[in-house]
């Protein structure tokens, strides 16, 4: 029988579908081979003056594959896996099986990635067998570094099988976005200073890494917060899996979740403001004008961070209200408030921050101010939709919608007062823009002399309208509601005999049931 | 007896979309029920709801005692589900497929080796034991996923659907499978279009149509239940044609004649039927045999007037 168990089931089913240990053992035996041969042929054949220099350049190099080891080959082949389980249908048999959650997720966050683990610690035997064999020093280094990027990659490995287990089946949106953060060195620097952005996601210590590799360590409060973000998250995503594997159809965090995570980001935005070097390099980016694109894609990465728990928010609501239509008291969790309060609470911090640093690029901040602002809309308007219909707005159409549409209209209609000679260049901005954070953003990155101002003010405006209205029709449903249970509670008192409710099946031995 | 499956008031809504609409049932050990509709109409659903895969929009659904999704860690085991879809990993040998199928039970050693041994013996995929589940056919996909859900042998076996794509050796063997479940004290539910299995199985039936419960009873009750009609076959003496003499009786609805033969529809129902048979012996018509037919499944299912789900 060729088949091992492991202790863990999933392990031993991922294993099997690799081609059990023999295939394993061969590639891993093949990918040692190839690692040793291009160590040889750089030795030979590059034009190094010495063998140490060689070495050097290996190491050097080394940490590259480090990473492309464990992010893009990892991440596929566990994608690869979840991907399998949801089109089988297996997953489905796993969720019944008699296994416990926890297991079920460490089994995804391992189980495929048993060769691309093997791998990656080959790769760490080669960089200290070359480190030692000449001499270079820094042992130490290399394998505190690689522990950070394992460290800092499982922050990712989680967050994948958190949004793999859930009742569709996963995409390779976040592979992709992972693996272009680390092929995009300029926006990883901007990331840095992206508010929470890259300790969020697990990026900021796996950049790191790649430096104390080679003996160049951070400040030492970066690699500390950055290392404690991603223990935080990898937790945070781990249990968040684990819940969502059992109840897949409900929304994807609790609320309690929700409202943790949205903490969480504002923590890891706190933590980042106190590595003001960093800051400040990150900024400078942000702040050349030859580099609005970059602007840009930072500001839009920090709305994919913030989008994620808000996205979570909204689905709690909905699952809320489905709820609490039927069993009063159970809109008892009420995460509005909390997210509210969060999200303000980062905003005063990083009013503050912009004060105690005068350097700080005055744009970037006020492109938060619109992301915040936007956030509130976003969220007060899932809001309003979840008590009024008992749904949210959940569809891609409504999303794109909200966000590119108006900004795809403004534009065009600018494009044509432009072509038209109707209007200064830096001026005409329809007011449509400023509905949709992409207008909005795009105003003031544009045109920051110009409607900026306005922009931020409809924006907020909309959004305590918005937050406001929602308040109202909340209201309102929760006092139908009750008018609703009362008449069910009167109705109740009266019994219903029929022989259609309840179909008894008499056992076997003929006592009726 | 304490019950094996208890519906309460389960309600599953998508939507606007009532996928099952309120029903209750409640299962023993030996009880056999087989769940027919039309496409769409919440058989399915159900299934998932009671195998703890589809949380009720209210209502509970419960296995052993224990609330499925509540206390979920003490079902889970307990229930056997197969999908309509044969769930099964492609690159797997069949026999690696049920290890781990085993093992992610809590099955290991020499006793998931007998329990393997056994299943695909009653299977008969024996011979296929080394194969590539990605190189069988689809009935054998469809036996592997019976001997999947069977293996942990579950207290409540839930099949969806499992005679699709099986041969007519393989729907036999799968009926005497089934039969033997209910023989072994389990309960269980089977959702199929081929009602002449079910109601060769089957202990009781229930027709569901949008989501709702139509009608549930016993396998036995089931073809007068609502109506009261019964049909009976009789063979009356003599060469004389007596049809309008059995008109006359009261209650009988239509007749049919061949040779013979009567086949009378009587409206007033079986506990009626000896008034029938004295009427027709003071008529003094020489009744040589006098039966009851029974409506098949299909025929039952039919007259409940089940419509296709739009």
């Amino acid at each position: 029988m060729q088949y091992l168990v492991l202790g863990n089931p999933m392990w031993s089913g991922q294993l099997a579908l690799q081609g059990g240990w023999r295939r394993l053992f061969w590639t891993s035996a093949f990918y040692a081979l190839l690692l040793v041969v291009v160590c040889a042929v750089a030795l030979k054949w590059q034009e190094f003056k010495t063998e140490r220099e060689a070495a050097i350049w290996i190491i050097k190099t080394l940490p590259y594959v480090q990473i492309l080891v464990l992010f893009a080959s990892g991440m596929p082949a566990r994608a690869k896996a979840m991907i399998r389980d949801h089109t089988t249908v297996m997953i489905e048999s796993i969720r019944i099986a008699p296994m416990r959650a926890t297991s079920v997720v460490a089994g995804y966050l391992f189980g495929p990635v048993i060769a691309t683990l093997i791998a990656w610690l080959i790769g760490v035997v080669v960089g200290w067998v070359v480190i030692n064999a000449y001499g270079l020093g820094g042992s130490g280094d290399w394998m505190f570094g690689n522990a950070v990027l394992l460290i800092s990659v499982m922050t990712a490995w989680s967050l994948q099988v958190f949004l793999g287990v859930g009742p569709k089946k996963p995409n390779g949106a976040i592979i992709a976005a992972y693996v272009a953060f680390f092929f995009m060195g300029r926006i990883n620097e901007a990331l840095q200073c992206a508010p929470g952005t890259s300790l969020f996601l697990g990026l900021h210590p796996a950049v790191s890494s790649m430096g104390i590799m080679r003996g160049a360590y951070p400040a030492q409060n970066s690699l500390a917060i950055g290392l404690f973000a991603s223990v935080v998250m990898t937790l945070f995503w781990f249990w968040a899996a684990v819940r969502r594997f059992r109840r897949p159809e409900s929304s994807a965090l609790s609320a309690r979740g929700a409202v943790i995570l949205i903490g969480l980001w504002a923590m890891c935005a706190g933590g980042s403001f106190l590595n003001k070097d960093v800051l400040h390099a990150g900024s400078r980016i942000i702040g050349e004008k030859t580099l609005p694109l970059m602007g840009m894609i930072v500001a839009t990465l920090s709305m994919v961070a913030i989008g994620l728990p808000i996205a979570a928010a909204a689905q709690s609501f909905r699952s809320e209200v489905l709820q609490s239509r039927e069993p009063m008291g159970r809109l008892k969790s009420k995460i509005w408030p909390s997210a509210i309060a969060a999200l303000l609470i980062a905003l005063m911090l990083m009013w503050v921050i912009t004060y105690a640093y005068m350097n700080w690029n005055q744009k970037f901040n006020d492109l938060w101010l619109v992301l915040v602002a936007s956030t509130l809309l976003y969220f007060g308007a899932f809001r309003c939709g979840a008590f009024r219909k008992g749904s949210t707005t959940s569809t891609w159409t409504k999303i794109i919608a909200y966000w590119v549409l108006p900004a795809i209209i403004a534009a065009v209609w600018m494009g044509v007062e432009l072509s038209r000679d109707f209007a200064p260049q830096s001026t005409r901005m329809g007011v449509l823009f400023y509905l949709s954070p992409i207008g909005t953003l795009i105003s003031t990155w544009w045109f920051p002399d110009s409607y900026f101002q306005i922009g931020i003010v409809v924006q907020l405006g909309i959004a305590i309208a918005v937050v406001v209205v929602g308040y109202w029709v909340e209201r309102s449903f929760r006092r139908k509601r009750e008018d609703r249970f009362e008449l069910d509670a009167i109705g109740r008192d009266v019994p219903i005999v029929s022989d259609t409710d309840t179909h008894s099946v008499p056992s076997n031995n003929g006592d009726e049931t | 007896m304490s019950l094996l499956v208890e519906a309460n008031d389960i309600r599953v809504e998508f939507g606007k979309l009532i996928a099952v609409d309120d029903v209750n049932f409640t299962m023993s050990a030996g009880d056999l029920l087989g769940l027919i509709g039309p496409n769409g109409a919440g058989k399915t659903t159900l299934l998932r709801v009671l195998a703890g895969l589809q949380s009720p929009t209210s209502g509970s659904a419960k296995i052993l005692g224990y609330d499925v999704r509540d206390e979920s860690h003490r079902v889970r085991g307990q229930v056997g589900f197969a999908a309509d879809s044969p769930p099964a990993y492609e690159e797997m040998t069949v026999e690696q497929f049920l290890c781990f199928i085993a093992d992610l039970n809590g099955i290991h050693g020499t006793e998931a080796e007998e329990r393997i041994d056994y299943w695909l013996d009653q299977v008969w995929l024996e011979d296929k034991r080394e194969e590539k589940v990605s190189s069988l056919s689809r009935g054998m996909r469809q036996r592997i996923t019976i001997a999947q859900t069977l293996l942990p042998s579950p207290a409540v076996v839930l099949l969806d659907e499992p005679s699709s794509g099986l041969d007519p050796a393989g729907r036999i063997q799968l009926r005497q499978v089934i039969a033997s479940l209910a023989a072994q004290g389990k309960a269980v539910i089977v959702s199929s279009h081929i009602l002449a299995d079910l109601e060769e199985f089957c202990t009781h039936i229930a027709i569901i149509e949008r989501g709702g419960i139509l009608r549930y009873s016993h396998v036995d009750e089931l073809s007068h239940e609502d109506t009261g009609r019964c049909n009976y076959k009789m063979k009356i003496g003599g060469d004389a044609d007596h049809t309008q003499a059995l008109m006359a009786v009261e209650g009988v609805s239509h007749i049919l004649k061949r040779g013979s033969e009567y086949v009378v529809q009587y409206d007033i129902g079986e506990e009626a039927a000896a008034v029938l048979l004295r009427n027709l012996v003071e008529m003094r018509l020489a009744v040589v045999s006098f039966t009851k037919i029974k409506d098949s499944l299909e025929e039952v299912y039919l007259k409940t007037g089940v419509r296709q789900v739009d």
